[in-house]
C-alpha cells in the first residue's frame, strides 16, 4: 500500500494525539481519579506528556517521512476542510454532552449521588473533547485520502 | 446535494500527447500527483479552474476532456 507524504504526515500525527493523549488521561487518572489537581505531580506529568510528544514526533518523522511536503493544493484545501468541519461536529456534540451531563448532575440530580463531577472533572472531560476531536479531524483526512 | 461523477479523458489524452506523465500534467497545472491520479480514477471533481487549465494543457475544449453524465 502506498502512502503520500501527506498521508504520511497525518498518520503520525493521529498516531501522536492518541498515544499522548492515552498515556496522559491514564496518568492523570492514576494520580488522583480526576478528583483534585494535584500541582506538583500533575506538573511534572504535563512536562513528561510534552517531552514525550516531541521525542515520539521526531523518531517517527524521522523514520516515515523524511521527504519534503509538496504544496497544498486545492484536493488538499477541501480534504482538510472536511477533516476540520467533522472534528468541529464531535467537539459540538462533546461539549453539549458534557453540560447535559453536568446539568442532569447538579440542577435535576437525575444521576447517581456517587457520580459528582468535580471542577477537575470537568476540566479533564473538556481536554478529553479537545483531544478525540484532533483525533477524529486527522482520521477523517485520512480516510478521505485513502478513500482517493 | 449527491455525490455525481464527473467522466474524464485526462489518462486517454495524456497518452495521446506523447505519454506524458501524470507527474509532468501536475507540474504543468500546479497540483500534485495525488491529485491527477484522483481525477483520471473519477474520485475527485476538479474546480472550473483546474478544470480549463487540463483542457488548455491538452488544447482540448472542456467537453472533450470532462463529461457531466445525464440521468
Amino acid at each position: 500500500m502506498h502512502f503520500s507524504t501527506r498521508e504520511k504526515q497525518i498518520f503520525i500525527e493521529l498516531l501522536i494525539s492518541a498515544l499522548v493523549s492515552g498515556y496522559y488521561f491514564y496518568s492523570s487518572y492514576q494520580l488522583s481519579g480526576w478528583r483534585q489537581i494535584v500541582g506538583p505531580e500533575m506538573g511534572a506529568l504535563i512536562v513528561k506528556v510534552i517531552v514525550i510528544a516531541i521525542v515520539t514526533s521526531i523518531v517517527l518523522y524521522a523514520i516515515f517521512s523524511r521527504a519534503t511536503l509538496e504544496d497544498r493544493d486545492e484536493r488538499d484545501l477541501e480534504i482538510s476542510a472536511k477533516g476540520n468541519a467533522f472534528g468541529y461536529y464531535s467537539l459540538v456534540v462533546l461539549c453539549c454532552s458534557l453540560v447535559g451531563l453536568v446539568m442532569f448532575n447538579e440542577g435535576l440530580g437525575l444521576i447517581s449521588d456517587n457520580i459528582q463531577i468535580s471542577g477537575p472533572m470537568a476540566m479533564h472531560f473538556v481536554l478529553m473533547a479537545l483531544m478525540i476531536s484532533a483525533i477524529v479531524k486527522s482520521a477523517t483526512q485520512l480516510l478521505y485520502y485513502r478513500l482517493s | 446535494m449527491a455525490n455525481v461523477k464527473i467522466d474524464n479523458q485526462i489518462r486517454q489524452l495524456r497518452f495521446a500527447c506523447g505519454q506524458m506523465t501524470q507527474a509532468a500534467l501536475a507540474a504543468e497545472v500546479g497540483v500534485t500527483r495525488q491529485t491527477i491520479l484522483a481525477l483520471e480514477a473519477c474520485r475527485y471533481s476538479p474546480s472550473l479552474e483546474l478544470a480549463f487549465k487540463i483542457a488548455r494543457v491538452f488544447d482540448q475544449p472542456l467537453e472533450t476532456v470532462f463529461q457531466f453524465p445525464i440521468d
